[in-house]
């Protein structure tokens, strides 16, 4: 007090500015502390199902029918032999997802770029009415036509066979959508116009100038087609009835049966098998794919 | 728009005369055509198609495995009979409940992360490991998802299994078997797969928003929840609505994870309906079809009123095309 009484009226105030900006300091800090706790308990939901999954893909049926556990055992090759004796073909699973994966993305990124080119780059008639084209199909979910699909399919004779999956990866709306927005952002039209001049043809300064520049936006849009693809179930479980042409996700579907209820090891095992590749693949472009979806914000 | 400025540049480029100009820009509207050709051809045959045969059989009795049987034509019966069979409703409410409660707890996740992300005098350390996290969910195969959710609340799972050891005398016990337990679980499951994307498709919306209304409200005296309610969230208004109708449009054709979950009527979404018509038993094809085409229209509605919403939105329109990056 005494000390108090002998500071001016502006050290006085100073003094209890920087007394409340203390206090506010800490209030801070308390919030904080507890704002990194809710985060961190998220971050701990968000992965923690796939660890544990991971985890008990190592332990045998009977340590999990006892207890719970967050560190890797060894049965790991004991629940695959147990599969292979099961003959779950993974293998070929995952063959399947893989070549649908990559075939309806490079059907998707290609036709859907060349697409966007034309509606950018050239003047002609349809071009309106191609654009808003593209718009109503963003709306309309096409996947509720699934008795008129089905009926296609086995109409041009791809009942059970892997391309009934990647030809139609051909009309993808929101990635045509998506490279419009950037060719218009991204290309200028007089790099066009020169290549012209230089006596290039279209299709080639599509294919060799153009294509090269778009690659940023065809990564992202890519990752994309893979993803639905790759989780792609209601229709492969309906159309894709042999075993030879099992992707993953029907394969999981078929893992339902009683005997794998009770093996509970192996059946993490598989689980695991599915997911690891995706896993994998995120862990390395999960920067690229969270800025797509930054920007596409077109998913359902 | 963009087209005028294009034939713009090209005359700028060229020194030739008005008629030159004229013949290039004939010559080259043929690429146009050529490079759309593909796209129109796969729309035409595995979209304009399917639908169109959807909506055909729609107003047929098809029914049987045999792709050749057409069937014959009873217009309207499917329809009625879709509209009056009580499980049909029954699935539209067992959607809608599962929606509803998943869609409320995953936009409030993710606009109190968005804000907290987004909050300048809160400096989160460790923005990308966190993103990282909370998209991981929205990776992997719903199907998959479902599965391991499956495999933590059935007897032999997880759950049951810390439950025998810590709680005396418990019994394991089939938690799919009741109701809501079954019906929250799914719904927890999609909110837990999808407020990551959520999160982010805000977070974009509000990397759009002026900063220096910030500043402004900061000199103000605002804090930072101030600044949140009465800056961020009105700013944020269309691309929430468009993320919120989005997420309905995606609700409606709920399909793998309450299939892979729980196999039970309790989880009995619109598309399993559809599902089990067509594709189970004696094939109602027509009833399928014409189930399809309700949600079709029901979706489509929606859809529209979304973009009627956003295109009476001018202004906040603008901030959102200038989050796009557009």
């Amino acid at each position: 007090m005494e000390q108090q009484a002998a500071l001016t009226p502006l050290e006085l105030s100073k003094l209890l500015r920087e007394k409340r900006e203390r206090r506010e300091k800490i209030i801070r800090g308390v919030i904080k502390v507890f704002i990194y706790i809710g985060l961190i308990i998220l971050f701990l939901i968000s992965i923690l199902p796939f660890y544990v999954v991971l985890v008990n893909a190592t332990r045998s049926t009977s340590e999990l029918q006892v207890d719970f556990y967050l560190t890797f055992g060894s049965h790991l090759s004991n629940n695959l032999e147990w599969l292979k004796k099961q003959n779950v073909d993974f293998v070929s699973a995952f063959l399947n997802s893989v070549y649908i994966s990559a075939g309806a993305i490079f059907l998707s990124v290609y036709i859907s770029s060349l697409t966007a080119y034309a509606i950018v780059v050239y003047n002609f008639k349809l071009k309106n009415p191609i654009f808003i084209l593209v718009l109503l199909l963003i709306m309309v979910p096409t996947q509720l036509s699934v008795v008129g699909f089905y009926a296609l399919i086995h109409g041009i004779g791809l009942y059970d066979n892997i391309w009934a999956f990647i030809l139609p990866a051909g009309v993808a709306p929101t990635t045509v959508f998506f490279m419009r927005q950037y060719i218009v952002a991204n290309i200028p039209l007089d790099f066009i116009e020169s290549a012209r001049i230089d006596g290039c043809k279209e299709f080639w300064i599509f294919n060799i100038i153009v294509l090269p520049l778009l690659l940023p936006a065809l990564a992202t849009m890519a990752i994309f087609s893979l993803i639905a693809s790759w989780n792609n179930f209601f229709m492969p479980k309906i159309i894709l009835l042999s075993k030879k042409n099992w992707t993953l996700p029907v394969l999981m579907d078929k893992l339902k049966g009683d005997i794998y209820r009770r093996e509970i090891g192996p059946l993490h095992t598989a689980l695991a098998i599915a997911i690891a590749p995706l896993l994998v693949f995120y862990a390395l472009l999960s920067r690229y794919i969270i800025k797509g979806v930054a920007l596409g914000g077109l998913k359902g | 728009m963009l087209s005028s400025s294009n034939i713009g540049n090209v005359s700028n480029f060229d020194t030739k005369t008005q008629k030159a100009k004229k013949i290039k820009s004939i010559s080259y509207r043929k690429y146009g055509y050529f490079f759309v050709t593909p796209f129109i051809l796969f729309f035409l045959m595995f979209s304009l198609y399917p639908t169109l045969y959807t909506f055909i059989i729609s107003f047929t009795d098809r029914s049987g495995l045999d792709p050749n049987v057409f069937g014959n034509f009873v217009w309207f019966d499917s329809y009625k009979s879709v509209v009056g069979d009580k499980f049909f409703w029954r699935s539209i409410l067992t959607t809608l409940k599962i929606w509803g409660v998943n869609v409320t707890l995953q936009f409030l996740f993710a606009i109190v992360l968005a804000a907290i992300f987004n909050d300048q005098s809160l400096k989160i350390k460790g923005q990308g490991i966190f993103k990282f996290a909370y998209y991981l969910p929205n990776i992997v195969t719903a199907a998959t998802v479902g599965y391991i959710f499956r495999q933590l609340l059935q007897p032999s799972g997880t759950i049951n299994t810390l439950l025998v050891k810590y709680v005396d005398g418990w019994v394991r016990k089939n938690f799919m078997l009741e109701k809501d337990i079954v019906q929250l679980s799914v719904s927890l499951v999609l909110t837990w797969i999808w407020y990551g994307n959520t999160m982010i498709v805000l977070l974009a919306g509000m990397a759009g928003i002026d900063p220096t209304l910030y500043e402004a409200a900061r000199i103000d005296g605002a804090g930072s929840v101030k600044q949140f309610f009465y800056i961020t969230l009105p700013l944020l208004k269309t691309i929430l609505l468009y993320a919120f109708i989005t997420s309905l449009a995606g609700g409606l054709q709920m399909y793998d994870v309450p299939f892979f979950f729980v196999p039970t009527s309790h989880t009995q979404t619109v598309a399993i309906r559809i599902y089990q018509w067509g594709f189970t038993g004696v094939n109602h094809y027509g009833k399928a079809a014409a189930a399809s085409i309700i949600m079709l229209i029901i979706t489509m509605l929606i859809s529209s009123v979304l973009f009627w919403i956003m295109s009476v939105d001018v202004s906040s329109t603008k901030k959102y095309s200038k989050a796009k990056g557009v």
